[in-house]
């Protein structure tokens, strides 16, 4: 039986009083390769936030590798969206490598020849050796994607999430994220990605996750990337419950009140 | 009729509210645009300015001394600017780079120059508008107080750019880009506000000193954010704040016994707390108020349901809580009869049974329609049935019924 | 000849120079510069409380209000923007304004209860009193530029964590609460010290302009924290160095412009992002363009069976290339001078080739990857060689083959 990596059971956020995620139930198991599908404002990157740790659930709860998300002592390898990073900030690009050797290191000491050394191994596993002694900000943007996945290999952890890692990078860099991840996937590690690209899923991903505001689907991409599952996702419309939802927020926020005879 | 100030104290009012008016007309402008600090480096800039026009002219005479610390005011902003963009310096650390720098330069001239006159630096910083009656102008044939005489004149010019430009600034503040795209001339309004707020730090200096400016045009403008959602009142509010802040300060230092600008400062401050506490909407003890009474109301639609299930099955009552909300909503509910003895009475009938059929169709709906697993349905953020209202409710139920056809 | 009180000054603010600037690069790393400003300010209404309700004018009890006051006030600045709509500049500017408004009523009240020694205090806070600087002082400045030194060190992986991302620290476990708290502390403490030395405004130049001038000389955290100690040690010195000549000038404006002066000179001659080295880099490329555009013209003439051009036909024909362009080109062996005429040398010759094949593939990728128009944008060939992935080249390469063989 294989033991779930992320075990999620009727998660529901909210953002400002209004539900992002609805009643989100899902078991993503050790090892898979899975991706996060869903049109924009679907609560992708919520869900990912939500494994992470940082947002808090309105009802429902989450387990890592078993344990409830607030006890949870698992590194997480987190890879942010390009845009929420200071690329004029000075630091180059082996000390943001190391910061994922920090946690491991422990407080008042000082990174050694172990973490560096690591630190090289990770940038040598995404192409990015050569480029370590570069300011961050002189790097493209495939460059700069690659430097916080190495990050997250620097932290050695079970589980890795990725906000959108190929969204506009250029080839080599997506070759160069191909390859980790099948590395990953080979050391039994396990990734879940918000991804874009629907074409690339099937040849990709062992496991899928169709997301809109509530999951639609989810399981092994052969039976859950479907064309039915697909036009759920992102073609129809649930009235009633998009109403509904508005509902809690006006009333939420001061609109007074329905209900009562 | 209460004695409420002096009639020196109304001349020091009418010098204080003039200042208060005139920084918050364009105090909104600097907020909007995320310039607040601006205030304080060009109140501290101008410094060297001031000092050089008053060496240069011999005498302090105004107007010199508003010309050096004009040219100073837009020293300061263009180069925090050319650091900020042709250096790629932070903008805050720009802006403090120039701004203190021309500032220690200020302060040797000071030493140099004006030693032995009346321009001690301390006077800079707070100004002397409690000496504003003594020095008076025959204007119209009517004795004005001196300093009144440049804060006016920037009263009036703010008033009149902003109300000239109002769509442009509003464009600008709101979307440069948009602003840009449509050929508005954006750098050349920008360094126009600029040279506004240059202008009216320095007419005000004597009368609120360089430093208070800072709080004028800052906090009436941030309380008005705080209220309001449109530009117009905006500027209102924050216009209003100003005066309130001047009027109350001025009465205030007089019965205190100490300075004018100061109370102005404390006394706009506490409007800031208020409108941070108590903005209808947005404050923090409206928000803990709506929170509170939604989760009441909940309480007792919960207990009435609950009580009139127990009440058709002939079951005892729920049992009865005390220090809790549901306890709370159980007295709140007998003190209006809506509830007796555990069983509901009259219009608590009502509601009770509305809800339970509100939360009967929720449940179909949510069961059928969405899929949601049986054991689902209980969790608080599936109770969508307190959010219903009638319009809702029949289109669930018309729903639901269209689905069995 | 150096009194040994104006030795105690120098180490006095020596120290606090070293402070200010270990602190202060914190600070312009977080983006927060001018809260040293607004904590300078709002120290006021403390020192004025604390005199009042103890009566004494001891550096201790009033430096305790005035930390209070700051921390307060730092407080506030941060707890506005999360608990209200209010922007973090409106609530820096606004806290600022009414924390000082607050004091300067409070020390009026002072005055008028007091005789002048209270305001003559308040004149020394205002703008600093370095001269009087005690022994004690001097010592206290000294241990805290300790204390602090050995924090950044120890600290130094947490605090870069917690400057450029918090939310990478939060996820690895870091406590980054405390160490928000740590840093707001240490910049309240500073400027409290650097009170009695250089007076409110000054304070704040002192924790802005060393890291500022430091910024220009790295791009290394560790480097970008040394440099802006030191600077502001360095500032310090010279500052204190040049008042003890000058009797009349107060010390605190003069480390200020000291501090000033080695951030022009930083602006200006900073290897790599100084002023200078950016104009020195940006006219050699252009002259490297200019070479260019000497030998395409060359290249072109040559294939056309014209092997020389005159001279003048560089100079001021299309080609419009510069004397000094000319020059470079037969430094660097490209071309040859023979009388009037300029002839291609096969080094130039090859560089040519080169430059225009580069100068192909991009207008290529352009127009078939990106849609621009041809002529809008003119790289060097080293950007195009560093920028494009060498597959892509190939691949490139491939269509113009491809489109030169069926036009």
């Amino acid at each position: 039986m294989i033991k779930p990596a992320v075990e999620i059971h009727d998660l529901t956020v909210a953002y400002r009083e209004k539900p992002v995620l609805w009643d989100i139930d899902v078991v993503i198991p050790e090892g898979s390769l899975c991706a996060i599908v869903g049109p924009n404002g679907a609560g992708k990157t919520t869900l990912l936030s939500s494994i992470l740790g940082t947002i808090k659930p309105a009802s429902g709860w989450l387990k890592i590798f078993d344990q409830p998300i607030e006890e949870s002592e698992e590194l997480i390898g987190f890879v942010p969206q390009r845009e929420s990073v200071d690329w004029d900030f000075p630091v180059e690009v082996l000390d943001v490598v190391m910061m994922g050797t920090y946690r491991r290191l422990g407080w008042f000491r000082r990174p050694g020849k172990a973490q560096h050394d690591w630190a090289m191994e990770c940038l040598e596993a995404v192409g990015m050796a050569d480029l370590h002694r570069r300011q961050i900000g002189e790097l493209s943007g495939g460059q700069q994607q690659r430097v916080f996945i190495a990050r997250a290999l620097a932290q050695d952890a079970r589980l890795f999430l990725m906000d959108e890692p190929f969204a506009g990078v250029d080839a080599a860099t997506e070759d160069a994220i191909r390859h980790v991840l099948e590395d990953l996937k080979r050391q039994g590690r396990t990734v879940i990605l918000v991804h874009h690209d629907l074409q690339t899923i099937e040849q990709f991903f062992d496991h899928v996750l169709l997301l809109n505001l509530r999951l639609i689907a989810s399981g092994p991409t052969m039976e859950t990337f479907t064309r039915k599952n697909l036009l759920r996702t992102y073609g129809g419309r649930l009235t009633l419950l998009d109403e509904a939802a508005e509902a809690v927020r006006r009333i939420r926020t001061g609109g007074g009140g329905g209900g009562g005879s | 009729m209460i004695h409420l100030l002096s009639p020196e104290g109304w001349e020091i009012l009418s010098v204080a509210a003039c200042a208060a008016l005139a920084c918050g007309i364009i105090g909104p402008q600097l907020v909007l645009r995320r310039r607040a600090m601006l205030g304080d480096a060009i109140s501290h800039g101008v410094l060297p300015g001031l000092v050089l026009g008053f060496v240069f002219s011999g005498s302090r005479d105004l107007f010199w001394m508003m010309i050096g610390a004009l040219i100073a005011a837009l020293l300061v902003s263009f180069l925090a600017e050319w650091l900020r963009d042709r250096a790629g310096l932070d903008g805050g650390a720009a802006l403090g780079v120039v701004f203190t720098s021309l500032f220690a330069v200020g302060i040797i001239l000071v030493e140099i120059f004006a030693r032995d006159v009346d321009l001690d630096p301390g006077c800079v910083l707070h100004g002397m508008v409690e000496l504003a009656p003594l020095d008076q102008i025959e204007w119209l044939g009517r004795s004005i107080p001196r300093s009144l005489v440049p804060v006016m004149i920037a009263l009036g010019l703010n008033i009149v750019v902003t109300l000239l430009l109002w769509k442009e600034w509003k464009i600008c503040a709101f979307d440069p880009a948009l602003a840009n795209a449509t050929g508005l001339p954006v750098r050349i309004l920008e360094q126009g506000l600029l040279a506004l707020v240059a202008v009216t730090s320095v007419a005000c200096f004597e009368a609120v000193g360089s430093v208070l400016v800072i709080a004028m045009l800052a906090v009436p403008a941030t309380v008005a954010h705080l209220l309001c959602n449109r530009m117009g009142s905006m500027v209102m509010v924050s216009v209003v704040v100003g005066f309130l802040s001047a009027f109350i300060g001025t009465i205030s230092a007089e019965q205190l016994d100490t300075n004018v600008p100061g109370m102005m400062a404390t006394t706009s401050g506490f409007f800031l707390m208020g409108a941070v506490l108590l903005a209808p909407g947005r404050g923090i003890v409206p928000r803990f108020v709506r929170r509170f009474r939604w989760t009441l109301r909940v309480a007792m639609e919960d207990l009435l349901a609950e009580a009139q299930l127990c009440a058709e099955k002939s079951r005892p009552a729920p049992a009865r809580q005390f220090l809790s909300m549901r306890g709370l909503a159980t007295i709140l509910l007998e003190i209006r009869g809506f509830l007796r003895a555990g069983r509901p009475r009259g219009q608590g009938q009502r509601i009770a049974q509305a809800l339970l059929k509100k939360r009967g169709l929720w449940r179909r709906f949510a069961a059928e329609r969405l899929g949601l697993a049986p054991d689902h349905l209980d969790e608080p953020a599936h109770r969508i049935e307190h959010h219903l209202d009638e319009d809702l409710t029949r289109k669930i139920e018309t729903g639901l019924d269209s689905m069995r056809d | 000849m150096i009194s040994p009180n104006t030795l105690v000054i120098l180490a006095g603010t020596t120290a606090l120079g070293i402070c200010c600037g270990l602190v202060g690069a914190l600070m312009l790393l977080r983006r927060r510069a001018l809260l040293s400003d607004a904590l300078a300010h709002a120290t006021l209404p403390g020192v004025c409380i604390a005199f009042l309700l103890s009566g004494s004018r001891s550096t201790i009890v009033l430096g305790v209000g005035a930390l209070i006051s700051a921390l307060i006030g730092a407080a506030l600045v941060s707890w506005l923007p999360r608990f209200s709509r209010v922007r973090r500049d409106s609530a820096t500017a606004c806290i600022l304004g009414i924390l000082f408004g607050a004091g300067i009523a409070l020390s009026a009240i002072i005055q008028r209860s007091g005789p002048g020694a209270a305001a003559a205090g308040l004149d020394s806070l205002l703008l600093g009193r370095a001269a009087g600087m005690l022994r004690s002082e001097a010592m206290l400045l000294g241990g805290c530029a300790l204390v602090m030194s050995l924090l950044v060190l120890v600290l130094r992986k947490e605090l870069l964590v917690s400057c450029f991302d918090p939310l990478f620290g939060r996820c690895s476990g870091q406590p980054t609460g405390a160490l928000d708290l740590l840093q707001t502390a240490l910049l309240a403490g500073t400027v409290v010290l650097a009170l009695p030395a250089v007076g409110v405004v000054l304070t704040a130049a002192l924790v802005v302009i060393p890291p500022a001038a430091a910024r220009f000389w790295t791009d290394r955290f560790d480097s970008l924290l040394r440099i802006s100690a030191l600077l502001g040690a360095v500032s310090g010195m010279l500052g204190t160095a040049i008042s003890s000549g000058h009797p009349e000038l107060p010390a605190g404006p003069v480390i200020v412009l000291s501090a000033t002066s080695f951030f022009t000179l930083s602006l200006l001659i900073a290897p790599k992002r100084g002023l200078i080295a950016r104009k020195l880099r940006s006219s050699a490329r252009k002259q490297q363009r200019e070479v260019r555009r000497i030998l395409h013209a060359l290249l072109l003439a040559s294939e056309q069976d014209l092997h020389s051009l005159s001279t003048d036909q560089i100079v001021a024909g299309s080609v419009s290339a510069s004397p000094r362009a000319l020059k470079q080109a037969i430094i660097d062996g490209f071309i040859e001078r023979q009388g009037d005429r300029l002839q291609l040398k096969p080094l130039g010759s090859e560089r040519a080739r080169r430059a225009r094949k580069s100068q192909e593939i991009w207008r290529e990728w352009l127009t078939s990857e990106a849609a621009i128009d041809r002529d809008l944008i003119d790289l060097d060939e080293e950007d195009i060689e560093k920028l494009l992935p060498l597959e892509l080249v190939r691949s490139l390469e491939n269509s113009i083959e491809l489109r030169k063989t069926t036009t």
